[in-house]
C-alpha cells in the first residue's frame, strides 16, 4: 500500500473500508458548506485524498474518524481559503433541515401516530441544536451523531482534549436548556 | 470527590463511557451515592441517545457516489501508469471546485441584477475568464475508453445538428393522436416567446423523458428547438438544439440503463460529468430516476462546457 502501481483489489479494499461511511462524511459536509453542491465536491475531494493516503490509515482504528478528519482539514484550507466561511446555522436553515431531515426519519415507521411523534422529537431535538453556538453543536454531533471518542474529535476539529471535553459539556448544558424553554413554549414539559 | 468535581470534570466524560480505571470506579462510586449527580448522567446520556436517534444523516446522492466511483477508477489509472502526480492532482481539483463555487456564486447574483439592469455580461465573461484559468490546470491524460453512447451523441451532433429540423410540439401544437408535431417558432422574430422552455420541457414529460432544458441564455446560446424520436428499443429519446455565435450544442436525454459514468472526465460539477471525446466537448448527466441520461456535445472547449453548464444550472435554480 502506498508505492506507486495500485492494484484493483487495494481500490476494493478502500471502497470496501471507506465507502459505507459516505452519508456520515455527507452529513458532516453539508452542515459545513451548506448547499448540496458543494457538499458533494468536498465529498469527492475527501474519498479521493483518502485514496491516495490509504497506505497511512491504520487498520483497527476508527476510519470514519480518519475520513472526517481529512474532510475538515480539506475545509479549513480550501473552502475558507476560498472566502467561505462556516456559516452558523441560522434558526431558519435548521428549519428547513428539520423538513428535510423529518421527512426522512418517516422512513422508518409505517404507523402514523409513531411518525408524528418522531417526527415531533425530532424537530425539538433540531430546534435546540440550532439555538447552540457553532463550536458547541459541532462537538456534540462529532460525540453523539458520528459517535466520534473524544480524541478523535480533538484530532477532526483540531483543538485540544480538554476544549473537546469542555464543549460537549457545556453543548449538553446549553441544548437541556433549549430544550427545556421549547418544550415549555409548546406547553409540551413533559417531553 | 464532590458534586462540583464530578460535574466539571468527570460528567462529560462519564456521560460518554470515556473513563477507565480508577477514574471510571470513582465516578460510579459518586453518583452511586448521589442521586442529582445520577439524575444530571442520566439526562446527559438521554440528550445523546435522543440526538443518535432523532437526527439522522443525509444520505449522499446518487450521483455523487457514482462521481466518487469513477474518480476512484481514475486514480487507480493515474497511479498505474504514473502519469498524473497525485499531489498535483489534488491542489488543481481543489482550484476547481474553487473556481466551480465562484461560478456558481457569480452567475447567482449576475441573474439577480439581471432582474433589475440589463445583464451584466462583463461579470460572466469573468466567470468564465476564472472558470477557463483554473480549469487549465487540470489536465487528465487518461483517455475515455470507446463508449457506445458517446459515439452516438458525436455522430448526432455532426449529422442531425447540422440540418437540425424541431419537432418536438409545445401544448398548443400537440394533437390527441399522441404524434408530435413541429414544433415552429419564428426565427426571424425579435420578440422570443415568452415560456418556449417550459412548452419544450412539457413536450418532453408528456412523452416520458425528463424535462432537461436548459437555460443557456448567459451563456450565449438560445434554445433553437427540439425533437422527440423513437430509439431502437422502442422508448423516446430528446435532441434539443441551442444555437449562439460560439456555434451549437445539442442534447441529447435518451434511456441507458447500463451506461456508466467512463473513466477520464476532465471535471465533475454539481451533478455532471465532463469528457473530451473525439474532438467534441461532451457532458453526462445522469437522471434521478428511469435510468435516463443527458449528454450535451458542443465543439467549444471542455473548460467553456463546464462553464455553460455552470452558468446555465445557476441561472435555473435563480428562475
Amino acid at each position: 500500500m502506498g508505492k506507486r502501481g495500485a492494484q484493483p483489489d487495494q481500490r476494493l479494499q478502500f471502497e470496501q473500508t471507506a465507502l459505507p461511511h459516505l452519508d456520515a462524511l455527507y452529513t458532516a459536509a453539508l452542515r459545513l458548506v451548506r448547499n448540496s453542491d458543494d457538499a458533494k465536491d468536498l465529498l469527492q475531494e475527501t474519498i479521493l485524498r483518502a485514496f491516495r493516503s490509504y497506505h497511512q490509515f491504520r487498520p483497527g482504528t476508527n476510519c470514519r474518524a480518519w475520513l472526517l478528519t481529512i474532510l475538515y482539514n480539506i475545509f479549513r484550507t480550501a473552502y475558507r481559503r476560498g472566502g467561505r466561511e462556516q456559516v452558523a446555522n441560522s434558526v431558519e436553515e435548521f428549519d428547513q433541515e428539520i423538513e428535510q431531515l423529518s421527512f426522512a426519519q418517516n422512513n422508518r415507521h409505517d404507523n402514523p401516530e409513531e411518525v408524528v411523534a418522531d417526527r415531533s422529537v425530532g424537530r425539538l431535538i433540531l430546534r435546540g441544536l440550532a439555538t447552540l453556538p457553532p463550536e458547541f453543536r459541532e462537538a456534540l454531533l462529532l460525540v453523539d451523531l458520528q459517535e466520534l471518542n473524544y480524541q478523535e474529535v480533538a484530532e477532526v476539529l483540531d483543538i485540544p482534549l480538554g476544549t473537546v471535553k469542555s464543549r460537549v459539556s457545556r453543548g449538553r448544558a446549553l441544548l437541556r436548556a433549549a430544550l427545556e424553554k421549547i418544550a415549555i413554549a409548546h406547553g409540551k414539559t413533559g417531553t | 470527590m464532590n458534586c462540583q468535581e464530578y460535574i466539571e470534570n468527570f460528567l462529560p466524560f462519564h456521560a460518554d463511557d470515556e473513563l477507565v480505571g480508577r477514574e471510571r470506579r470513582a465516578a460510579d462510586e459518586h453518583t452511586g451515592g448521589c442521586v442529582h449527580c445520577r439524575v444530571r448522567l442520566a439526562e446527559d446520556r438521554r440528550l445523546k441517545a435522543l440526538i443518535r436517534t432523532h437526527v439522522p444523516m443525509t444520505k449522499a446522492p446518487a450521483d455523487a457516489r457514482l462521481r466518487i466511483r469513477a474518480a476512484l477508477g481514475e486514480a487507480i489509472e493515474a497511479r498505474a501508469t504514473d502519469r498524473m502526480p497525485a499531489k498535483r492532482q489534488g491542489d488543481s481539483g481543489r482550484n476547481l471546485y474553487a473556481a466551480l463555487r465562484v461560478a456558481r456564486r457569480d452567475a447567482q447574483s449576475a441573474m439577480q441584477r439581471g432582474r433589475r439592469l440589463p445583464l451584466s455580461m462583463a461579470a460572466i465573461a469573468a466567470v468564465g475568464l476564472i472558470v477557463v484559468l483554473l480549469a487549465g490546470r487540470t489536465s487528465s491524460t487518461i483517455a475515455v475508453p470507446k463508449t457506445a453512447a458517446f459515439d452516438l451523441a458525436v455522430q448526432k451532433f455532426d449529422t442531425l445538428a447540422q440540418g437540425f429540423v424541431p419537432n418536438a410540439a409545445a401544448e398548443s401544437a400537440s394533437s390527441s393522436d399522441g404524434s408530435y408535431y413541429a414544433w415552429v417558432m419564428d426565427r426571424d422574430s425579435t420578440e422570443r416567446p415568452g415560456n418556449e422552455s417550459a412548452d419544450l420541457a412539457r413536450s418532453y414529460r408528456e412523452a416520458d423523458v425528463p424535462e432537461q432544458v436548459y437555460d443557456f441564455e448567459l451563456a450565449g446560446y438560445g434554445l433553437y428547438g427540439g425533437r422527440v424520436d423513437e430509439s431502437p428499443d422502442g422508448r423516446p429519446v430528446t435532441y434539443t438544439v441551442y444555437r449562439g455565435e460560439k456555434g451549437q450544442i445539442l442534447s441529447i436525454c435518451m434511456h441507458a440503463p447500463d451506461l456508466s459514468a467512463p473513466v477520464g472526465a476532465r471535471y465533475w460539477a454539481g451533478t455532471h460529468t465532463f469528457y473530451e471525446y473525439k474532438d467534441h466537448s461532451l457532458c453526462l448527466t445522469f437522471h434521478p430516476a428511469g435510468h435516463y441520461v443527458s449528454i450535451l456535445v458542443a465543439q467549444e472547449t471542455v473548460a467553456d462546457l463546464l462553464h455553460d453548464v455552470t452558468v446555465a444550472d445557476a441561472a435555473s435554480a435563480n428562475s
